[in-house]
């Protein structure tokens, strides 16, 4: 069809991203914003920002990804909903086909993806702490009153970048400020945390994968420089940082529902971005768990539902 | 101690038929059926806690002291259930599960931790588990004596326990398609709460999978002497991988025993062209980006195949 395109959209803990290609997967429009506590509001705000930018746009798929993928699939209608490692993986595999490994990391998730004949064969993220991510690096600068542009500025500078332990948030925070009290200088304490960070990715996530490149880093934490540099440092080699590395999730969403080819869209219309639509809570009475499950409403009808252990929730939509 | 006990309970003899409280968790997952026919030969009733449920996990959370694993988090929620029922309860001291092996350390401070965290809620009846120095038939009779019952009444008991306990099941053979294997100890892979969730995403997605049965090593000496992860390796030595579409192991955060043999299952099942992958279970997070791993293995494998 002409005109035709396809919508990604990547929701995680810390950002709502999103990504339009045309028929022939080039990227015509992307946006990255914060969710900010809000996973739907920011998915609605990006859909938005994307009406606003290309009225003319056909959605002839959409595809969700992200920790928010359900909740959002639900409320927009999504034609492919694929968990982040897929989709970041996918990506990757088509901006660099001779890719080995993929190292992504986001907000609160760090990934590292072995690839081989461009498929997935092994996999790994990070466990239970976030020392490792992005709101790490983000504390971090806060901490030290910088920006993270500037804290990514201040970390290239640096020539003789400060040992810090990163095992631990806690730790590498006492560690840091240790280091800043007896005079370490500003820009390479910041290198330093980026380098522990590294480490601590490389010796956790990593552990008995086989790091190959060509390497792919992605991510929100992949636009930091001092990261770049850290892998670069404890890698050996370059890492390739893609164009839209910040979106590479909901690009992968976009590329997917490409391939899935729908005959016709699920996707509920622009019209969403402006509805209240709202989520609430019942405890399901139906056995001792008393599970808390998540129904998603739209104009009082309910157009999804998540949670409870046993699963039979997952996807329901319709009066209970 | 023990003759104090035995000394105690003959002094008390009618009651020592008074009820006796199981919890659900931990040590009777190690030995299926054991304990319940062995006190049900003796006559003495037994109170089982509840199944674990949400509300377990949080008063685990609660209770227990924060740098224990999940299994024994678990093991206090269901103790402190049955305070209110028993007056009593039996937690093993387990030293050996199986003859040539050892067991977890923890397992051998257990009784001494519950007596320090329940104090004057309730008894804690224990006994040896130490295969290593004497047959689990002895253990019992001699626990049937300390619990005040005649030595010829406790050894019936204890032959009818043994005969009825479940048999050690023989590790799952691979047969029929392609099957995913669920491997972990014991109590994590038995407790409907922690597991189930894991074989019905599987079970969505299409995929058949086998929980590991509880059972000795067997066969040829294993590198590893720790009983239950033993068993694990000789499961995955024993795959085949035309039949064997992977393997995901259910491991407890801070599990040290886990932490050890790791690497072993890693290598054996690199080594047979078997995907591996470990999901980490945590009070707080004990589903936390489950699905995500769980369809990402699956779709990695399909796409391999």
């Amino acid at each position: 069809m002409k005109n035709s395109h396809y919508l990604g959209i990547d929701v995680g803990s810390i950002s709502a991203n999103l990504v339009l290609i045309d028929a022939g997967a080039q990227v015509v429009f992307s946006d990255y914003r914060r969710v900010d506590g809000w996973p739907l509001r920011a998915a609605q705000s990006a859909l938005a920002a994307l009406r606003a930018a290309c009225p003319q746009a056909i959605l002839a798929g959409v595809g969700a990804t992200g920790s928010a993928r359900h909740l959002v699939a639900a409320a927009l209608g999504a034609d492919v909903v694929q968990n982040e490692i897929s989709a970041h993986a996918c990506a990757a595999i088509h901006v660099r086909p001779d890719v080995q490994t993929v190292i992504e990391i986001g907000g609160q998730d760090s990934k590292v993806t072995i690839v081989r004949d461009r498929v997935v064969v092994d996999f790994a993220m990070n466990l239970l702490c976030a020392a490792g991510t992005g709101s790490f690096l983000d504390a971090q600068a806060q901490r030290l009153n910088l920006t993270i542009e500037e804290f990514s500025r201040q970390a290239v500078r640096s020539a003789r970048p400060t040992g810090i332990a990163g095992r631990c948030t806690v730790f590498a925070e006492s560690d840091m400020i240790h280091k800043q009290q007896i005079g370490h200088r500003q820009e390479d304490i910041v290198m330093g945390l980026c380098l522990a960070m590294a480490r601590n990715f490389l010796g956790n996530v990593c552990v008995g994968k086989e790091i190959r490149p060509p390497i792919v880093f992605q991510g929100g934490v992949s636009a930091n420089q001092g990261m770049r540099r850290a892998f670069a440092e404890l890698l050996n080699c370059e890492l390739i940082v893609p164009e839209h590395h910040m979106v590479m999730g909901a690009l992968g969403a976009a590329l997917l529902a490409k391939r899935s080819a729908p005959a016709a869209s699920r996707f509920r219309g622009f019209d969403v971005c402006e509805r209240a639509i709202d989520t609430q809570a019942f405890a399901c009475g139906d056995c001792a768990n008393a599970c808390e499950v998540i129904e998603i409403v739209d104009r009082g009808e309910i157009v999804g539902r998540s949670g409870g252990r046993c699963r039979k929730w997952e996807g329901r939509a319709g009066p209970r | 101690m023990r003759t104090f006990i035995a000394s105690f309970f003959r002094r008390n003899r009618p009651g020592r038929q008074r009820p006796i409280g199981l919890p659900r968790a931990l040590h009777p997952h190690l030995q299926p059926g054991l304990w319940e026919a062995f006190f049900a030969a003796l006559g003495v009733p037994v109170v089982l806690s509840a199944p674990t449920t949400r509300a377990t996990l949080e008063r685990a959370e609660l209770i227990s002291e924060t740098e224990h694993c999940l299994p024994v988090k678990l093991l206090d929620a269901h103790l402190e259930e049955l305070a209110g029922r028993v007056d009593r309860v039996f937690v093993p001291r387990i030293l050996s599960l199986h003859r040539g092996f050892i067991s977890c350390p923890k397992l051998a401070a257990l009784p001494d931790a519950v007596r320090a965290q329940f104090r004057g809620r309730f008894e804690v009846v224990t006994a040896d588990v130490d295969e290593n120095r004497r047959p689990l038939e002895q253990t019992l009779a001699e626990l049937g004596r300390a619990l005040g019952f005649a030595p010829a009444e406790s050894a019936a008991a204890a032959r009818q326990a043994l005969a009825a306990a479940a048999p050690p099941a023989a590790p799952p053979a691979d047969s029929g398609r392609r099957r995913y294997l669920l491997i972990g100890h014991p109590y994590n892979l038995a407790d409907a709460y922690l597991a189930d969730p894991i074989v019905r995403k599987l079970e969505e997605l299409g995929v058949a999978v086998e929980r590991l049965p509880a059972g000795p090593p067997r066969g040829a000496p294993a590198p590893l002497r720790w009983d239950t992860s033993a068993h694990m390796l000789e499961a995955l030595r024993a795959r085949d991988p035309a039949r064997c579409a992977g393997v995901i192991q259910l491991t407890s955060f801070n599990c040290g025993c886990d932490s050890m043999a790791g690497p072993y299952y890693r290598e054996t099942l690199k080594a047979a062209g078997i995907p591996f992958m470990a999901l980490t279970l945590d009070a707080h997070a004990a589903l936390a980006g489950l699905d995500t791993r769980l369809e990402a293995f699956v779709e990695s494998i399909a796409g391999r195949a």
